[in-house]
């Protein structure tokens, strides 16, 4: 008797459950659609230096930085938005264009361009967001972290100063105390 | 219809009479959707941060385009089907055969050849070999660690042992522990439950400066025994420990450090059965807790040269102590290994290392069990090379080989070669051909061990006694034997991966195995001397004593084996998550033409389920609730003797998530039966039937 109420609970609550919520969402979008719209929320909260714009109504520029195809997976989610009266604008970018970017993402895998980056966003006024450890350290201004399964970011508000940005005080409360 | 039949039987039609009324279950739907693509844009900061992302997309990228059977439990697999062991654990994968032998021995093992000292599998944690020289094996109930810290568990089925070396045969299981940046802050758990009688853990980490992170944790568990079927009472099996830990990881740009240690101590309780006595003989069970305890540090050093160059150098120390009836032990190994990931071109990446281990027991003798050398070293340096070619954009091909020296016997070569051929994202076709040695155990070389069962058989007077056929009580002893070769195996695998949607994908092997050289355990006489000692003993104490008579180690059992498995995983709606996989497997042994084992072909063909089929379910409902299933059936094992009838395991998984901080658990495993049988026997202690358990736990994170 005891096995029988057991399954019939267990059994009833699958099946109804799974019927109640098939169709109701979509596809899992993964850990980089998590990180696009952070990317994008970052954008409304990050105040420019005047000199990182061309113009008073040019876009806000996201490069992603390594694999190309991590831009189409970001501009998936950022779509048409606009962020601070700007449209915000998805592309991917080498070292060598990384300059006229507002936003640039280092995914781990191009780690290895996160100097050049920091070194070119201290002049562009770039804001720089990194996923591999010791970003911040090099001087990134923004780097995502993982905790249970979830995404955290820390900030290292020095950095962002250095290039000319300021940084929301919603965003820095938000941020993970790095520690330091 | 036996009861397991009625209960899967009910099960299938309430769920037909269930899927028959959707027209209510959507009515009662009140969830919100789950963020689309589109919409995940829309959320705020907040909620973005409490979206789950595992990072298995990620690794499933590269798992997708690898050249061998991999299969990836991940750290969430772990939390949602509420098991509490790394055996356990090992369920989920498709071609892993596990069976509880009692309530802290499990037999595990890939592609057949199961037993508790299951030899063909290689398991490691965290880079530390686990595998035991001493028997050749795994004891399961000595390898855990803080289970919310484990990131993933990487069960690579066939022959690994180009990259691994040797006893990787059919299978390597990594067991990988989380970063320490990915464990920071506060965790307290634990639970109760019938048969769970207490379990708690605690971790803390934090981070000294941007660059250093540290953890450390501390657990225990408390486990009532399971059900001695043969006693047909409550079992002695009953289980304890405590067990602490920390890791350290150093982020320096290009160079990492890990740091990491473990200790602990416990008691493994079994109905030992053994010999205590020749004269009489006399077959003894009486409960015994086994008390084990160890400990281990590792280092970890890697260093990136450049985009194309990194090398990793660790180093490890482990003890292990283990206080048990039949051959009480303490071990200290010592390793070093050495790796460099070198792609010298577009086409060509180096992929090298070494090794060399360093391993002494000291073991100490009981009347039913002892090692000819009882301090033996067992040692090897190994050194491996493997050449990544792609040939086009697509396909790539693999060939490389381990070489070691062992101190057993000498120089094996263990090479492989493999392709991967990707066309597009969709599809992943891949092949390999391996050798695989497993190597001889110091049990293989040196054991006498009484195996537990007493035979009546004439025996003839050996000279310069007069020929003459008495009837005694002949002891069987297992001998281990110098002379003993490793066993070898050769592999012929084919994979493929198919992934139609984003969301649907499916993992088919099939591969062909042969050995030769397998142990077999060969019948002899007594020897002249044993006899004159019995007829010594005779005319000293008037009892005619018991004559050990000989099974010889040897190897001369020669096969095949086939089989294949499958997994699939199917993410219906962002909330709800099916997995399948399924398992057939066969063997076909042979004795040599000068072999007389008469058991061996049978026990080792009959312990392994022909087909296993696992399906799972987690589904997150409204209200911030988890619903979790698994159902697996394993065919039944034909052992002589030893009967092991087919089962259903049923394990469920309630929680709820008051807050974020807050998960709170309800758990039933092995809900279809009041209890089953797994294993049939063992020579040493008696197996026990595998109990239905709930239990309650609720887990803090801060």
């Amino acid at each position: 008797m005891e096995r029988k109420g057991l399954l019939s609970i267990a059994v009833a609550g699958l099946a109804a459950g799974g019927l109640l919520l098939a169709g109701a969402a979509r596809a899992d979008e993964g850990e980089l659609g998590v990180k696009a719209a952070f990317l994008y929320n970052f954008t409304k909260f990050v105040e420019w230096p005047s000199k990182a714009f061309p113009s008073a109504d040019a876009p806000i520029t996201l490069c992603t930085m390594g694999d190309p195809s991590v831009a189409g997976e970001v501009q998936k989610v950022v779509a048409d938005r606009s962020a601070q009266n700007r449209a915000v604008k998805v592309r991917a970018a080498t070292d060598a264009d990384v300059h006229s970017c507002q936003v640039v993402y280092v995914p781990d895998a191009a780690g290895a361009s996160a100097p050049a980056v920091i070194a070119a966003a201290k002049t562009s006024g770039a804001l720089t967001v990194g996923e591999s450890s010791g970003f911040l350290a090099q001087g990134g201004m923004i780097v995502f972290t993982k905790q249970d399964n979830k995404l955290r970011f820390e900030i290292n508000e020095g950095a962002a100063k250095g290039a000319g940005l300021k940084i929301s005080s919603k965003l820095l409360s938000l941020a993970k105390s790095s520690g330091g | 219809m036996r009861p397991v039949l009625r209960a899967t039987a009910h099960v299938l039609v309430t769920a037909a009479a269930l899927a028959a009324a959707p027209a209510f279950a959507v009515e009662a739907s009140g969830s919100d959707p789950a963020p689309s693509t589109a919409s995940l844009a829309d959320m705020d900061l907040e909620s973005l941060m409490n979206v789950d992302v595992t990072s298995v997309s990620k690794r499933e990228g590269k798992l997708a385009t690898s050249p061998a059977a991999v299969y990836v439990i991940t750290g969430e697999d772990i939390r949602r089907s509420g098991v509490r062991s790394i055996p356990e654990a090992l369920r989920m994968a498709p071609g892993v055969e596990v069976a509880q032998i009692d309530a802290n021995k499990w037999a595990v093992t890939i592609r057949g050849f199961n037993e508790e000292f299951a030899n063909k599998l290689l398991v490691l944690m965290d880079g530390r070999s686990v595998y035991t020289p001493l028997f050749g094996g795994v004891y399961w109930d000595v390898q855990d660690t803080m289970l919310e810290d484990v990131d993933r568990i990487e069960v690579i089925r066939g022959p690994g042992a180009t990259l691994w070396g040797a006893n990787a045969v059919n299978g390597v299981i990594n067991i990988i522990t989380k970063k320490a940046k990915d464990t920071q802050g506060l965790l307290v758990s634990g639970g109760y439950g019938n048969e769970e009688r207490g379990f708690g853990a605690g971790r803390y980490g934090f981070a000294v400066n941007d660059n250093i992170h540290v953890r450390a944790y501390v657990k225990g568990f408390n486990r009532d025994a399971f059900w001695d079927g043969q006693r047909n009472e409550q079992g002695a099996d009953e289980w304890n420990q405590v067990r602490s830990g920390f890791r350290a990881d150093l982020d320096a740009g290009k160079s990492h450090a890990t740091v990491q240690g473990d200790i602990y101590g416990g008691e493994s309780g079994a109905n030992v059965h053994a010999i205590t006595n020749l004269a009489p003989v006399t077959l003894r069970e009486f409960d015994q807790d086994a008390s084990v305890k160890g400990g281990n540090v590792i280092t970890r050093f890697n260093h990136e040269f450049s985009e194309t160059s990194s090398a990793q150098l660790q180093l490890y120390y482990d003890r292990t102590n283990r206080d048990d009836y039949f051959t009480p032990e303490i071990r200290d190994t010592f390793d070093v290994d050495f790796q460099h990931d070198w792609t010298i071109s577009d086409w060509y990446r180096l992929l090298w290392g070494t090794d060399y281990r360093y391993s002494k027991g000291r073991t100490s003798s009981s009347f039913a069990s002892s090692l000819v050398d009882p301090d033996r070293v067992s040692q090897f340096v190994a050194g491996f090379l493997n050449n990544e070619f792609t040939i086009t954009d697509g396909l790539k091909l693999y060939l490389g080989s381990m070489a070691e020296y062992n101190s057993y016997t000498g120089f094996e070569l263990q090479p492989s070669g493999r392709f991967a051929w990707t066309p597009n994202e969709h599809h992943t076709v891949w092949g390999a051909v391996s050798r695989a040695v497993r190597t001889p155990s110091q049990a293989d070389d040196d054991v006498r061990v009484f195996v537990g069962t007493v035979v009546t058989q004439p025996v003839t007077l050996p000279p310069p006694y007069p020929p003459l056929t008495v009837n005694v009580q002949a002891v069987p002893e297992a001998v281990g034997q110098r002379n003993f070769k490793s066993e070898n195996e050769a592999a012929y695998e084919l994979g493929y991966r198919f992934f139609p949607t984003p969301t649907l994908s499916f993992d088919l092997t099939a591969y062909y195995n042969t050995y030769d050289d397998l142990r077999s355990t060969e019948p002899g006489s007594p020897t002249a001397q044993t006899i004159q000692n019995a007829i010594a003993t005779f005319f000293s104490t008037g009892i005619v004593p018991g004559i050990p008579t000989p099974l010889y180690l040897e190897n001369r059992i020669d096969g095949h084996t086939y089989g294949t498995e499958l997994a699939a995983a199917w993410q219906v709606t962002k909330p709800w998550k099916l997995g399948l996989t399924y398992t057939f497997f066969r063997m076909h042994l042979e004795n040599d033409k000068d072999s007389a084992d008469p058991a061996s072909v049978q026990v080792i063909e009959k312990s392994s389920p022909t087909n296993m089929i696992g399906l799972t379910s987690y589904l997150d409902l409204p209200y911030h609730l988890e619903l979790d299933h698994s159902l697996k059936y394993t065919d039944n094992l034909r052992v002589p003797n030893a009967h092991v009838p087919s089962y259903f395991r049923l394990d469920t998984r309630l929680a709820w998530h008051p807050t974020e901080t807050l998960e709170l658990a309800l758990v039933g495993l092995n809900l279809l039966d009041h209890r089953h049988e797994e294993w049939g026997s063992s020579y040493l202690y008696a197996t026990s039937r595998v109990q239905r358990s709930y239990y309650a736990q609720a887990t803090w994170r801060w």
